[in-house]
């Protein structure tokens, strides 16, 4: 019997860390399928070199910090996996390389591995990618075709609907294409429909929190509903704001890392409005089209602040609330 | 929950826990006596039963059969004594089984119902109680047994809630409360009709390598081993409980250690292998599962790195130790042993 080891609880929650891990994997992993039916087996490489780069390199970061290296570990595929999700299908194998070492040996490993770090690894690797090859982020290629796996010549590149947004347009793309992701865009963030079927494996799942990503969206499509240009429709504006780029994608998948979110009801629903008005505001003023990265990554180092706010206020209002209560009780008192 | 709470608690109020009383709980439980038992002298208490009896009469039962409240432990003659002169307002037996496996408790107030709820009656008489009830769990699903609502015009209150239940479930009644378990109600029916002195206890047996989980009436002081092979092992179990498996005791030794007066429950487990520790992920469940409203992620941090006032500025006095952050963690951190540890260090020292 190795009995010393044991402390009460004696039985304990059947998920635990790799389960969590791999619901988020198991929620990604379809977005490869419609990515690969759209462009081709060329994703699945970008996505292959992204998570063996991200798991070599973690294992790597624990040996040289005399870590045990602990196989059931699963974030690093997860950080690989958004990484490669966010890059366009054209992108040169060096710079989702490039981009997976930052996140990592920069992001990650410094802070203390998994649980410790301060940033989204993957927010920080593809940011660190956009800023260095800002020209080649942001060129992606029409759908429906099979990339070869050397870029030539003879595949086209233009620039997403993203461009005509951050120009402050609307790229007026209809509903259908909206949904399916039918038009030029990152790997694997554009298709709606599959992100919000997974949104809601997560949530049921309790790997995500159903009112983080809402409130995030709330506050992004508040903007944009008062926000746009002239002639257009509202409801036009917030569909394109929220679905042409890949701010959805990202609302789902980075906003909700546990590391680096809030932990409290409140500050979580602060987090998530202010991570949205932050997005927007980016994708005003800001020179790049990748705008909810870098607003993740503003957030982020904010996100012990919103906890130790909510920490104050969180008393604050209880006791507003109870003498609220006695107040009321005293009168119902005087009236009998 | 109003959405208002919601939002300034951060909790959510404990934890869902599959309770797995069947095997034990439908079975009536089945006698276990050594010769203490057998043996045992009755008195007599010379009383007339035919009248009512009163408050002093029935403390002196209580005493000469020297009864021991499952509950807390405490003699029940003594818990008595202590409670307000005049009249109580709520007299209730506890029968919450909050916690998996264990069903000593309300698996005698099922297969004795007529002698608990006598014992009841009879208190709340000399007590002059205004209410009285029988209080059990709510959450428990999948039963055989039915759970009446009521039993001879006494009530079965169902208490609802989740997991840490029993140490929350009676903060709404005020001071003037009398909680006794039924197990005592039990003892004090036979120790009124028939004499006898408490020699027993009751005891759920189970757990994953139990082959026969039952409820068994013990006689204090057998050992752990002889319960357990009344019982019968399928495989060697990793480790033996006494108590329930969020805030029982591990048994070192099981042949030295003996059923006590306030044992509930003796639980085996076998655990195919050791579950790796991962690092704090900061996923947050820990402080929704924390009835108590803490932030059990912090305190132990602040308990982990020898920070006693920042622990104790963030309300490490009011843990409970139910050990619910440390079940839902998914990092397997044993948080509540740390934060329990943290607790008898840093507050005494305060004091």
């Amino acid at each position: 019997m190795n009995s010393s080891l044991h402390h009460a609880p004696y039985i304990r929650h059947p998920e635990s860390s790799r389960t969590l891990m791999s619901d988020v994997i198991i929620a990604l992993v379809p977005l490869y399928f419609m990515s690969y039916f759209y462009y081709g087996f060329r994703v699945f490489a970008v996505g292959g070199i992204a998570v063996l780069s991200c798991l070599v390199f973690d294992w790597l970061c624990g040996y040289l910090t005399y870590r045990r290296i602990n196989l059931r570990d699963f974030s690093p595929i997860v950080t690989g996996i958004i990484i490669s999700m966010l890059m366009p299908p054209t992108i040169d194998f060096h710079i989702v390389f490039a981009a997976s070492l930052f996140a990592i040996l920069v992001a990650k490993a410094p802070f203390g591995g998994t649980g410790h770090n301060i940033f989204n690894p993957a927010a920080a690797g593809v940011a660190f990618a956009t800023i260095c090859w800002d020209s080649k982020l942001f060129l992606y290629t029409p759908t429906l075709q099979h990339l070869p796996m050397q870029i030539n010549e003879s595949v086209s590149l233009l620039q997403g609907p993203t461009a005509t947004l951050k120009l402050g347009g609307i790229p007026r793309l209809g509903i259908t294409e909206l949904l399916l992701g039918n038009f030029p865009g990152p790997i694997g963030s554009t298709y709606t429909l599959i992100i919000f079927a997974c949104l809601i494996y997560l949530i049921a799942r309790h790997a995500v929190k159903w009112y983080l990503p809402l409130s995030y969206i709330l506050s992004v499509s508040l903007i944009a509903a008062f926000h746009h240009p002239f002639g257009v429709s509202p409801l036009e504006s917030i569909s394109n704001e929220l679905f042409a780029g890949s701010l959805f994608f990202v609302s789902v998948y980075l906003l909700n890392d546990p590391v680096t979110t809030p932990k409290y009801h409140i500050s979580r629903i602060l987090y998530g409005l202010c991570a949205g008005a932050a997005t927007m505001l980016f994708r005003y003023f800001s020179p790049l089209e990748l705008s909810a990265v870098f607003a993740i990554l503003l957030m982020n180092a904010l996100a012990p602040a919103f906890d130790c706010f909510c920490e104050w206020l969180m008393p604050q209002l209880q006791a507003r609330h109870t003498s609220v209560q006695e107040d009321t009780t005293v009168q119902g008192g005087q009236k009998s | 929950m109003s959405v208002f709470n919601w939002l300034v608690t951060g909790s959510s109020n404990g934890i869902l826990l599959e309770q797995e009383k069947e095997p034990a709980l439908s079975k009536p439980f089945l006698p276990f006596y050594s010769s203490a038992t057998l043996q045992s002298q009755t008195f007599s208490h010379g009383f007339n039963l035919s009248k009512q009896l009163t408050k002093a009469q029935l403390i002196e039962i209580a005493r000469l059969a020297s009864i021991i409240d499952e509950r807390d432990g405490k003699a029940l003659a003594d818990k008595l004594e202590q409670t307000p002169a005049q009249k109580i307002s709520v007299l209730c037996a506890d029968a919450i089984d909050d916690e998996p496996f264990v069903s000593s408790q309300i698996n005698p107030l099922l297969h004795c119902r007529s002698q608990v709820v006598q014992a009841l009656k009879w208190l709340a008489d000399a007590f002059q109680a205004d209410k009285c009830f029988i209080a059990v769990y709510k959450n428990m699903s999948a039963l055989d047994t039915k759970i009446p609502t009521s039993i001879e015009s006494v009530e079965v209150r169902r208490m609802e809630g989740r997991y840490p239940m029993e140490s929350r479930a009676f903060r709404n009644y005020g001071k003037d409360t009398l909680i006794i378990g039924t197990a005592a109600l039990l003892h004090l029916y036979r120790a009124v009709t028939e004499g006898k002195v408490q020699t027993t206890s009751f005891v759920t047996i189970a757990g994953n390598c139990v082959s026969n989980p039952c409820n068994l009436e013990v006689t204090i002081g057998t050992p752990v081993s002889q319960v357990l092979e009344r019982c019968g092992l399928t495989r060697t179990p990793s480790y033996i409980i006494e108590g329930s498996a969020m805030q029982g005791i591990l048994i070192q030794d099981q042949d030295h250690t003996s059923v006590q007066p306030a044992t509930r429950s003796i639980l085996a487990f076998h655990v195919d292998r050791q579950e790796q520790l991962y690092s704090c992920v900061g996923c947050g469940r820990c402080i929704e599962a924390c009835p108590q409203g803490l932030n059990p992620r912090k305190l132990y941090r602040c308990v982990t790195t020898h920070h006693p006032q920042k622990a104790v500025s963030l309300g490490l006095s009011n843990c409970i130790g139910c050990s619910s952050c440390s079940y839902i963690c998914p990092s397997r951190l044993d948080l509540s042993y740390h934060i329990m540890l943290g607790k008898q260090r840093f507050v005494s020292e305060q004091k």
